[in-house]
């Protein structure tokens, strides 16, 4: 049946955007402690840079530059917000939630003022067209997101486990004081998390941009997601969110496919709720990788 | 960095007795709580010193303050660095290495990672392997558990682990806050049986303690700290003799 086989294609997609989405945010959370409640606004970072950088009415450039430029200005804005507020207000999780939050609604509706208005954009997919596989029409994109996130998610699996940098994030996230007695500098390592997750970010805002529309508000949703991600997969867990991103994706997928569209986001919340009375530590607990 | 230098430095240092770690009226309060009044504490090149006392007497407010992670009164001075204007990560770049009471280690990772990640301010992978080997040599049971994670081992073992990964440090001053306090004789005595081999590394090493007879065994010389005050201070030899110490801390 074409159109199941269309429907799983599509929930791999999304599920993999959600995985580099929940990656970065969980490894705020698990290094700094931080719920960062602007990483929605970094997905509409990079679309938006996207769309200026390679939008033909605007600089017209290749998408792939547009990918790029997306993931960078979203790292950038990233570091700006752990160098310039975050780490000023490290040890105050109240004031770093309501900040985080504020600082995200502001660079949304920046976006929504100086850039794109309240309109839907588009940009050229990098990888424009369809394959057709055992009889079943895949578009190109969603293979391209599919990869690109399976590279993402198995490089960051292979930093944080096998290089020293990588263990010494891991190690901030176990014991801040026990990175500090051997010699850790826990603001270098932040500042490498806030990069990543940033970057990461960025990439899922011009990558739902080329699979769908862009629009100022549409790290939101993300957001949202992200958050029920993480709980369910386990705060902090790299290989929970991966699995938390699967279960929400094709849930929300399956659910708006063959239920109504309208329950778009309905299907995660009652997820986490139920998940939150049953397991409240997550599937995988409080294990950092 | 270099284990070489710091070690050969070591040598000639003891002859000429010069001094780690000097403590000049050091003052540290928590709000409105006084926990330091004015300590003074010398430590010199290859010496054990200990700073015996009772629970809540300031033993670990002590080490927190000279490993820089307490602002304080007075002055801290470690090789003649001002520790108070000095980075942690320098501070343990230059071999002051801190062993904590509550351990810290890293609790979902093995020992061997734990142990590596002592050395994460050493690039140089010769001395790394090599001083891994000391470790196990040291603590034999801890080869024996490469691959367990670190949250799962006992009390005893892990103590050993926070040992260990200080030593893979590269310490040239070890500070090791209480580490007897809550093992077993039989742990206690491996732990007993590790200082001397440490100290041979060349070694100074400032050591907190409850347990007066563990600290009398081991120090070269003694401070008595009580409710943030130095009362008593001189070798094992004086403080055994001293009817105070005996009454209170020895049971008679």
């Amino acid at each position: 049946m074409t159109s199941a086989a269309n429907v799983i294609v599509t929930a791999i997609s999304i599920s993999s955007l959600y995985a580099i989405i929940a990656i970065g945010f969980t490894l705020i959370f698990g290094v700094g402690g931080v719920l960062n409640f602007s990483h929605g606004a970094l997905i509409t970072i990079g679309a938006e840079a996207s769309y200026l950088l390679s939008n033909p009415t605007n600089l017209g450039l290749h998408p792939a530059l547009g990918l790029v430029g997306g993931m960078v200005t979203a790292a950038v804005v990233g570091a700006i917000l752990y160098l310039g507020v975050v780490q000023f207000v490290e040890d105050e999780p109240v004031t770093l939630l309501i900040l985080t939050f504020i600082i995200g609604f502001f660079i949304q509706h920046a976006c929504r003022v100086f850039i794109t208005g309240t309109s839907d954009f588009s940009v050229d997919q990098v990888t424009p067209g369809e394959t057709t596989i055992a009889g079943v029409t895949l578009f190109d994109i969603d293979i391209f997101i599919f990869v690109l996130a399976a590279v993402l998610i198995a490089a960051t699996g292979v930093f944080v486990s096998r290089t020293k940098t990588g263990k010494a994030i891991l190690a901030v996230s176990m014991s801040e004081k026990g990175a500090a007695v051997v010699g850790i500098d826990a603001r270098k390592i932040n500042l490498i998390t806030w990069l990543l997750a940033s970057a990461f970010a960025g990439i899922a805002g011009v990558l739902l941009t080329m699979k769908q529309t862009g629009a100022w508000s549409m790290g939101t949703q993300p957001l949202i997601l992200a958050f029920s991600i993480v709980i369910l997969g386990g705060l902090g867990s790299i290989k929970g969110s991966v699995v938390g991103a699967y279960i929400i994706g094709f849930t929300e997928t399956i659910t708006t496919s063959y239920i109504s569209s309208s329950l778009q986001g309905f299907t995660a919340l009652v997820l986490l709720i139920v998940l939150l009375l049953v397991k409240p530590e997550g599937l995988f607990g409080r294990e950092a990788a | 960095m270099s284990s070489q230098t710091r070690s050969g430095s070591a040598d000639a240092a003891t002859a000429s007795g010069s001094i780690v770690l000097e403590a000049t009226d050091v003052q540290v309060s928590y709000g409105k709580v006084t926990a330091l009044r004015g300590v003074d504490l010398e430590l010199g090149e290859g010496e054990l010193v200990s700073l015996i006392g009772p629970n809540g007497a300031g033993k670990t407010t002590f080490c927190d303050t000279v490993n820089g992670f307490l602002p304080f009164g007075g002055s801290v001075q470690y090789r003649g660095m001002e520790v108070g204007s000095t980075s942690r990560d320098e501070l343990v770049d230059r071999g002051m290495i801190y062993c904590t009471e509550e351990r810290d280690l890293f609790g979902f990772m093995d020992v061997e990672d734990n142990l590596r990640l002592g050395a994460y301010a050493i690039d140089d992978e010769d001395y790394v392997d090599q001083q891994l080997e000391f470790v196990y040599d040291l603590f034999p049971r801890l080869e024996e558990r490469t691959e367990q994670n670190a949250r799962s081992m006992s009390g005893g073992e892990q103590q050993m682990l926070a040992i260990g990964r200080a030593l893979m440090g590269d310490p040239d001053l070890l500070v090791l806050d209480e580490p007897t306090i809550g093992l077993a004789p039989v742990i206690l005595e491996d732990i007993s049986q590790a200082i001397d081999p440490i100290q041979e590394q060349g070694v100074s090493i400032l050591l907190t303690e409850q347990n007066v007879t563990f600290a009398l065994d081991h120090a070269d010389r003694m401070y008595l700290l009580e409710n943030g005050e130095v009362v008593k201070t001189g070798t094992p030899e004086q403080l055994r003799g001293d009817d105070y110490i005996r009454e209170t801390y020895l049971g008679g």
